[in-house]
């Protein structure tokens, strides 16, 4: 048997204090599961998430998880760490289902506060009204230059969003992210 | 990996880690264009195909363990594969825990012409990896090697980089990859110019070529005006791209990387 240890989870992501009335948190250790599969398949049904939205959803009766509709025909599950071979049993058979887990190759972030879509507002030309992107909408788009996956998903009333990216560019993102946070003037926070 | 026309656009390895579901590799620069090649193919060329690629680079820490102690050391951090030359011979693809880090890929292939192992680690666990790595192989003297090192080695070994040693001209017979090609199968991309080029001994070849002497080389055209070339001893090899000749006056052909190595000193 070999002793090396439990292995160390190390997130690229480095600071994220912003400020107290908009706060930039890390999550890239959530379990992260894509799943693509027909659209009228047994795997959409049980996740019964349409494109461009995200809700919680309690798979075969396990704890909810949630699941973002990213892409028509795919979806994405995010959980607590440690979970991915829990997601895929959850999952019903659908020999028409492609199911990677992407734990390790997107980073997590997310960004809440009433300010955070003057933020990202300053970092994507995606727009950020609740006509178009009201609580509970997923959709993608560049920000800072990066391709990135985003769900608003409010927190106890306070404007929230969640940010997936790819890890490669996840440092780079978070400092620009925090960059941009800071700059935010004190007035705009409140 | 050739493109429609026999030419080499690329290369890695692929492995089968179950029944329906590989793991591709491809060289650092070239992951982005072969993913966009595939899914070229899968959405106008083959729609039908009920596949799917991810793109799972920057899901993976790669780690490349070469040198004649590498099965010692890698046997150090993983316990749940036979490691034993029988039992994982080259160019064969295991899964299995390194250094307590679960749904790692290991393959037995490399890059450097000697015993090595690519371990593929799930990114959030490559520093802890690369940390173990390094403790456990102390005393066998483990250490990081650079890509100078690498591309010496493998030119030692004969190993191509596409891209390098190929341009937008070469096929797959040229390259010296004719053996790669599998010609008995009904379909593929590039079919009919691989099969016409691997008829053909009139091609230019790539070949890797050690010259224990100085060899006859003219400069780059810029200066072919050069009233002579510089020698070995002057510190000088020929320089990539320069044209190759031998006895008389006509190039025979070009250079493509080239390194004064150990061995050829």
């Amino acid at each position: 048997m070999v002793d090396t240890g439990a292995p160390v989870f190390r997130s690229p992501v480095g600071r994220t204090d912003c400020g107290p009335a908009l706060s930039v948190t890390d999550h890239t250790d959530t379990a992260k599961v894509v799943v693509r599969a027909a659209g009228d398949g047994p795997t959409a049904q049980a996740l019964a998430v349409p494109f461009a939205r995200e809700r919680r959803v309690a798979l075969a009766g396990g704890p909810e998880r949630l699941v973002v509709g990213t892409r028509p025909g795919e979806w994405m599950i995010i959980s607590g760490w440690g979970q991915v071979a829990s997601i895929r049993r959850e999952l019903p058979e659908d020999p028409a289902a492609t199911v990677v887990d992407l734990t390790h190759g997107r980073a997590l972030l997310r960004v809440t506060g009433t300010p955070s879509a003057r933020l990202l507002a300053g970092l994507c030309n995606v727009d950020l009204s609740d006509d178009m992107t009201p609580d509970l909408a997923a959709f993608s788009g560049s920000v800072a230059g990066v391709m990135c996956d985003l769900v608003r998903e409010d927190v106890h009333g306070a404007r929230s969003y969640l940010i997936c990216l790819d890890r490669s560019y996840a440092g780079w993102f978070g400092e620009v992210l925090v960059d941009a946070g800071t700059r935010v003037r004190p007035e705009q926070q409140r | 990996m050739c493109s429609e026309d026999g030419i080499v656009m690329d290369d890695g390895v692929t492995g089968r880690l179950a029944d329906q579901r590989y793991l591709m590799t491809t060289t650092s620069s070239g992951a982005a264009a072969v993913w966009e090649w595939l899914e070229r193919w899968l959405q106008l060329e083959r729609p039908q195909w009920d596949v799917r690629v991810t793109p799972v680079t920057s899901a993976y820490t790669s780690i490349n363990v070469a040198g004649p102690l590498s099965r010692e050391l890698v046997a150090r951090v993983v316990d749940d594969v036979d490691l034993s030359a029988d039992a994982f011979p080259y160019m064969q693809v295991r899964t299995g825990t390194v250094a307590g880090a679960g749904e790692c890929v290991l393959l037995r292939i490399g890059f450097t012409g000697e015993l090595s192992y690519e371990l593929h680690v799930p990114a959030g666990f490559g520093l802890h990896v690369w940390e173990t790595l390094l403790a456990r192989g102390a005393d066998l003297g483990a250490r990081p090697f650079g890509v100078e090192a690498q591309r010496i080695l493998r030119l030692e070994k004969g190993h191509l980089i596409v891209g390098q040693d190929t341009d937008g001209l070469t096929r797959a017979a040229s390259a010296g990859l004719a053996g790669l090609v599998k010609l008995d199968k009904a379909d593929m991309a590039g079919r009919p110019e691989l099969a016409w080029a691997a008829g053909r001994t009139d091609l230019s070849r790539c070949s890797c070529r050690s010259s224990p002497t100085t060899p006859a080389w003219f400069p780059p055209r810029l200066h072919r005006s050069s009233s002579r070339a510089p020698t070995r001893s002057e510190g000088a090899s020929p320089p990539a791209g320069c044209h190759r000749r031998c006895g008389g006056r006509s190039a025979w052909g070009r250079s493509t990387p080239r390194w004064l190595t150990r061995a050829a000193r």
